[in-house]
């Protein structure tokens, strides 16, 4: 199931919601919290159920383990990497197979092995878990259930946040409802939700009109300025998408009392890149951080031991978005301008306007997101040659300029939606309305309206829309 | 102060939940009222997604229940009613007097859904006119345009048919063909056309013409593009629908007649009858343009003077008596195009009362001989109409023309097809499968 579906928004939901609040304790709330989370995952098919199920058991004897033996070192080695043989396996080896095979002509034929859904998010909470238990920084979990409950909680399993078990071990057996939390769950989710639908889904149907993966020669002849638009919209869209992702399941927690940590701060208004990846995706960067970067020695070894952390933290950082070429490639392309940064390019940025390297970190970004969509090198390559009309194609056509002035309003309200604008206007109002006490049944009734009118402009462009996954489900 | 300024806070907060579970457990509500839910989309002409059939398997791997969602998203209740409300949303963003939709192929237009509707509450009729065009479409102002494909390939497969059909029939019956242009290749400047990648109409339909006369000169070739290119400025196709009208038919069977050496009727002659309030395929594949919708087509039909009675067949020999102009006045706006000769129909044949010297045609058509079909009506004894792509459902012949043809002692065969539906493989296989 996806959130953005009806069927998720309008049935799933109100039903888990309602037997949540009318369950009576704790233990009941957090049993129809499993019991909704495992069939929303097996939704998916029932078969990779046994796998989540397997993870968690795996997770929660390697945490039980580890604390036994007195932090055994030998455990957490042998917990992790079970782990990791499976998500190897179901992500990563057809994938492996498929280099060994160009390599040395040998297997002959792939198994195709389909992705279970989630893993990459599931797993890698249960890995932050057992190192979390290692590094003494959590107690261990005694009961199984509550564990799996940590993992399949269908807020955050199949699409992230990567919510860390220290951040929320307190909340799963002692937490409570605020009505403000409510309230502000509530906008949280229809927000996302409207981002989703309506914004992202729009960006999509932009960026898909010229955008083509799988027909490389209808790509080269897209007009040059298709292309731009073309990559603006995925832009555009990719943020949209997954932050509205992010959004629902912060909202939804806090509708329970979960407290997730935001997983994105405005990327597109990042002052370099290093700064974009710290507001991208935060829950994954910090795992990398947390998990790899500071452990493999993170700068306290020299520049050049840096460097090459930062090189297989970002290695893994694309290989996790998928098991495919362009995305290790687009994982190290940010790597090269990380180091670049580090280097010297920040202390020149220091003296100039900040403009400059405002601008610097959209193109940088802009071009990533081209290898980021192709999974061929050469969809890439045409793209790029495309972009400067080094196809052969033409600058611009009456398709392009018709698909831009019909979706002009669209696009600039999709890009203010990425820029802290709204949220800036909307706490000037607050703040008046705070000090003076000024137009506060406006506030209020805008207040009301809002997510219901969000709820049913979303219904709108659902309906007839029966197709659209979140992205980030194929990770 | 302060206590007061905390409950009305509190009371906000209190509202503003309620009212949001309100309505999500309204519309949760109204999602669950099976009755309402709608199984067929009038304006998409396709069937909506089924509840799934349970089987192990499609659950093990999770198709059953992918299938219950796209089951509850697809026929949620009201459907059209969102869609439309949906579409004039959809309007703010951005200036849209001009616009190109591109077609994604999930819109199932396959021939599949059209299936047997045969019974006499046939009322249903939206059903039987599948859009052919599957392609893109521009909408400037109130008016569609499909955009045009030519290939090649296709003209030349078609030109290989029509020798094959003639040479089936040399010395059987004549055989013609008539290629009509789309309303793109006649309303709209060459400059435009080029400018949305559509091809040429004229050089179209030249090069298979000229392939058929230098392939095969016993064909008659109709040539229709001048004759309507001169007339372009009156209502020879319709603004919401890929479809020319009668009147544009008209001037085809008057390019016919010339060719055939007969006298047509003259306009004047006909009686009338209207349909307004017609929307056609471009207003279903531009998601229901408000543009469109304000301006809906008037179809315009004129009755022939013999006889208005026909019989259509599909698959067996019952036959089924219908109007060759049916009065369709009170079926939903997207199925008037219905109105001639039943829609499209397997096999289907005209007797005119007032003529007994044996002459007789067989059209073989896609739906844009339908507004056709009307004019020969006055010129034959016998019109037999076979729509090229359901023939074979009709097991009386086994799909062979040359059978039909000879058990009906017919003259005269002509093949009318659209621009778009001239250079279709499938298309042209279908035509040519009825001459193996």
């Amino acid at each position: 199931m996806v959130f953005s579906s009806l069927l998720f928004v309008f049935l799933f939901l109100p039903l888990n919601l309602l037997a949540y609040f009318l369950a009576r304790n704790l233990k009941q709330k957090n049993i129809v919290m499993l019991v909704s989370s495992l069939i929303f995952y097996a939704w998916g098919g029932p078969r990779y159920l046994l796998l989540l199920l397997t993870m968690a058991f795996i997770s929660w004897i390697g945490a039980l383990l580890i604390r036994k033996y007195n932090y055994s070192k030998l455990w957490l080695i042998i917990s992790i990497a079970m782990m990791l043989c499976f998500i190897i396996y179901f992500k990563y080896f057809g994938f492996l197979l498929t280099g060994i095979q160009v390599l040395i002509g040998f297997p002959k034929s792939i198994p195709e092995i389909a992705l279970p859904i989630g893993i990459s998010f599931y797993t890698f909470q249960l890995i932050s878990y057992v190192v979390d238990v290692y590094r003494g920084d959590v107690e261990p979990q005694r009961k199984y259930w509550l564990i799996l409950l940590y993992a399949s909680l269908f807020h955050q399993c199949i699409a992230g946040p990567i919510v860390r078990y220290h951040d929320i071990q307190a909340e799963i057996t002692n937490r409570k409802t605020s009505k403000n939390e409510l309230s502000q769950g509530i906008k949280g989710f229809c927000v996302g939700l409207a981002k989703k639908a309506i914004l992202a889904n729009g960006c999509a149907a932009i960026a898909d009109t010229f955008l083509l993966t799988n027909d490389m020669s209808a790509l080269a002849s897209v007009p040059a300025s298709g292309l731009w638009v073309g990559v603006l919209a995925y832009m555009l869209e990719i943020y949209l998408d997954f932050s509205a992702y992010s959004d629902m399941a912060i909202g939804m927690g806090l509708m329970i009392g979960f407290h997730y940590r935001e997983n994105f701060n405005y990327p597109y208004i990042a002052s370099s890149i290093t700064d974009f990846w710290r507001r991208w995706h935060i829950s994954l960067s910090s795992f990398f951080r947390d998990y790899i970067y500071i452990p493999l020695g993170g700068n306290r070894k020299g520049i050049k031991r840096q460097i090459f952390n930062l090189f297989i933290v970002w290695f893994l950082t694309g290989l996790w978005h998928g098991a495919s070429w362009n995305y290790v490639l687009w994982g190290l392309y940010f790597f090269i301008f990380l180091v670049l940064e580090k280097i010297w390019l920040l202390d020149k940025f220091e003296k100039r306007p900040k403009i400059f390297s405002h601008i610097y970190t959209l193109i940088v970004v802009f071009f990533g997101w081209i290898i980021f969509k192709f999974e061929s090198l050469a969809g890439i390559g045409v793209t790029l040659k495309g972009l400067f009309c080094l196809n052969g194609n033409s600058l611009s056509s009456l398709a392009v300029s018709l698909t831009f002035k019909n979706n002009l309003f669209f696009i600039i309200f999709a890009i203010i939606a990425c820029t802290p604008l709204l949220k800036v206007i909307h706490r000037i109002i607050d703040k008046l309305h705070d000090k003076w006490h000024l137009i506060p049944y406006m506030v209020y009734v805008y207040e009301i309206a809002l997510p219901i009118v969000l709820l049913i402009l979303s219904l709108l462009a659902l309906v007839g829309n029966s197709y659209n996954p979140f992205l980030y489900f194929q990770f | 102060m302060m206590n007061n300024k905390k409950k009305r806070f509190n009371k906000y907060l209190t509202i503003k939940i309620t009212v949001f579970f309100i309505a999500l457990f309204i519309i949760g509500f109204i999602g669950l009222l099976l009755p309402i839910r709608p199984t067929e989309s009038q304006i998409e002409k396709r069937e909506l997604e089924k509840f799934p059939q349970f089987s192990i398997g499609s659950v093990w791997d999770g198709t059953y229940f992918s299938q219950i969602s796209t089951w509850y998203a697809d026929s949620f209740p009201f459907r059209e009613n969102l869609l439309s409300l949906n579409s004039s949303i959809e309007q703010l963003y951005g200036l849209q007097s001009e616009q190109i939709i591109t077609s994604n192929n999930n819109s199932s237009e396959d021939d599949e859904n059209i299936e047997e509707e045969t019974d006499e509450d046939y009322v249903d009729a939206a059903i039987t006119v599948m859009p052919e065009t599957s392609g893109d479409i521009y909408i400037s102002g109130d008016t569609g345009f499909s955009i045009c494909y030519f290939s090649e390939t296709g003209g030349d497969e078609y030109v290989e048919m029509i020798d094959k059909a003639q040479k089936k029939l040399d010395g059987i019956a004549d055989v013609y063909t008539i290629l009509v242009p789309t309303s793109i290749g006649i309303n709209l400047s060459d400059d435009i056309q080029e400018q949305l990648h559509s091809s040429n109409q004229k050089d179209a339909i030249n090069y298979i013409s000229t392939g058929v006369e230098n392939t095969n000169d016993k064909v008659k070739i109709v040539d229709t593009y001048d004759t309507l290119k001169k007339h372009n400025s009156e209502y020879l196709y319709f603004r919401t629908d890929h479809h020319w009208t009668a009147l544009g038919a008209y001037y085809a069977y008057e390019e016919f007649c010339n060719v055939k050496g007969i006298t047509p009727t003259p306009l004047e002659a006909y009686e009338t009858i209207e349909f307004s309030d017609f929307l056609g395929s471009f207003y279903s594949s531009s998601n229901q343009s408000t543009a469109l919708k304000n301006n809906p087509d008037t179809i315009i039909a004129y009755i022939p003077i013999a006889t208005n009675n026909m019989v259509y067949l599909v698959d067996s020999d019952t036959e089924h008596q219908w109007n060759i102009i049916y009065n369709v006045t009170d079926w939903s706006t997207t199925a008037k195009y219905s109105t001639f000769i039943g829609g499209d129909q397997p096999f289907s044949y005209i007797i005119n009362p007032d003529m007994n010297d044996g002459s007789s045609c067989l059209v073989i058509k896609e739906s844009y001989g339908n507004a056709f079909v009307p004019f020969l009506v006055d010129s034959y004894e016998y019109v037999y109409v076979v729509d090229y792509r359901y023939f074979y459902k009709y097991p009386k012949y086994n799909n062979s023309v040359y059978d039909l043809v000879v058990d009906k002692n017919i003259e005269d065969v002509i093949f009318i097809n659209n621009a778009e539906a001239m250079c279709v493989t499938d298309k042209i296989n279908d035509m040519s499968e009825m001459f193996d």
